[in-house]
């Protein structure tokens, strides 16, 4: 018994109040949804790097090679580091850089930059931790 | 007759959604700042996830309950599955708005991660939808709903000069509890660096959004006889923006104290850093006005 001697109702008492349960049955629903599906759909195995290039800029004599790195495997990963490797006449020139965390379907853009034009220089993940 | 009982049912459920998303900020605020949240978010399971929900909504219906039994309220149990049910999406929302004014909601962390953390994110925030009703209650239609069912009048004083000192210091006190947990904390630069001048103008729309909501709309106390104190530094606006103007002096105060800013850093660094620390501060500052 509340204070004005009567007992609330059950449903909602208004339209108002038919509006808000709905928007929250809403999204709650859809939340329950995206979960289900990234339960079906979740992938399985160990973590996978997906590598792609952009487009490579020249800045201040330096070649700057921008790359996109997903983790298309099954686990989240941390201290991806990535390295870059040019053959430039005999002489080998290598660019590293780390991301700090790479979650399951996760992509990161990252950038390696060379002293030569790295169009042909050979790109991949050396090591990673798992969190 | 009062204004309250003229209201139309959508302004009703509107000022209790307020309600709502201003007890999710000020309880989820610290929750917010916290990137161990963040990283069991990016690798939590969809199973994990669900269980998160779970017990979230178990959480959610017994503070109902409870916040019902203190205002000696009789609610069918169907009652009290509904605002679970709107508490927890509420709770969502007001998360996913955190992270994204932190920059911790981009697509590119790719879908696992977006629910993961909304998921780690929504149980404090949730919860903070859930203590507000439990434990600082709504004043509705004349009565209070849910609280200790104290007089929720402001108890501050009806001089103009001693209500704004008395405001601005419970702001300064309220913005340096906060401020001083996070302050040292790795989470501030993290943030900054990931933010852009539009975001960092966003933070600063959604600090004297969330401050106003908080003191002046969400009904913790009596937001009418407070609005009512016309004049100076009680005109709510002037007031919300004063208090947040003195957050973001304590926020700057406490990172020159834990060396994050120093004189001769860039005064972009310096923006950044205070906008960002400026947001749980205001929160702060708005709970230390509540208090007064």
């Amino acid at each position: 018994m509340n204070k004005t001697g009567k007992t609330e109702a059950a449903a909602p008492r208004s339209s108002a109040e038919w509006v808000s349960l709905a928007v929250s049955l809403i999204i709650l629903l859809g939340f329950v949804a995206a979960i289900l599906w990234l339960w079906i759909h979740q992938p399985t195995g160990p973590p996978q790097f997906k590598i792609e290039r952009g487009v490579v800029r020249n800045e201040t004599e330096l070649f700057h090679l921008p790359l996109t790195v997903t983790n298309v495997g099954g686990s989240a990963v941390g201290q991806v580091r990535v390295e870059g490797k040019l053959n430039n006449q005999g002489r080998e020139e290598i660019a590293v850089t780390t991301i700090e965390f790479l979650p399951v379907r996760a992509r990161e853009e990252i950038v390696l930059i060379f002293r030569s034009e790295p169009s042909g220089a050979v790109v991949h993940v050396v090591s990673y931790s798992q969190p | 007759m009062s204004k309250n009982t003229q209201q139309s049912p959508f302004r009703t459920e509107l000022r209790h959604l307020i309600h709502e998303l201003a007890g999710a900020f000020l309880f989820g605020m610290p929750f917010l700042y916290t990137m161990e949240i963040w990283w069991r978010g990016n690798t939590a399971g969809p199973p994990r996830m669900l269980c998160a929900l779970a017990l979230t909504f178990i959480a959610l219906v017994v503070l109902e309950r409870a916040a019902m039994g203190r205002s000696n309220r009789s609610v069918p149990w169907l009652r009290t599955l509904i605002e679970a049910t709107q508490a927890l999406a509420t709770g969502l929302v007001a998360a996913a708005v955190g992270l994204f004014l932190i920059g911790f909601l981009q697509v590119d962390a790719g879908l696992n991660a977006i629910v993961g953390r909304l998921c780690m994110e929504g149980l404090p925030f949730s919860l903070g939808v859930g203590l507000a009703d439990f434990l600082l209650g709504e004043k509705e239609e004349g009565h209070e709903k849910g609280g200790d069912g104290r007089s929720a009048e402001p108890r501050e004083s009806h001089d103009m000069r001693e209500r704004i000192i008395v405001r601005s210091g419970a702001t300064a006190l309220g913005a340096t509890v906060i401020a001083l947990t996070l302050a040292p904390t790795y989470e501030i630069p993290l943030i900054a660096i990931g933010l852009g001048y539009p975001q960092l103008l966003g933070m600063v729309g959604a600090s004297l959004v969330i401050s106003y909501m908080i003191v002046f709309a969400s009904n913790f106390v009596a937001t009418e006889a407070r609005q009512e104190h016309r004049g100076g530094f009680n005109a709510p606006l002037v007031e919300t923006t004063i208090a947040y103007m003195i957050s973001l002096v304590m926020a700057g105060g406490m990172l020159w104290l834990y060396q994050l800013i120093d004189l001769n850093d860039s005064p972009d660094l310096w923006v950044s850093y205070i906008v960002v620390l400026g947001l749980p501060a205001s929160v702060g500052g708005a709970a230390g006005r509540l208090a007064v």
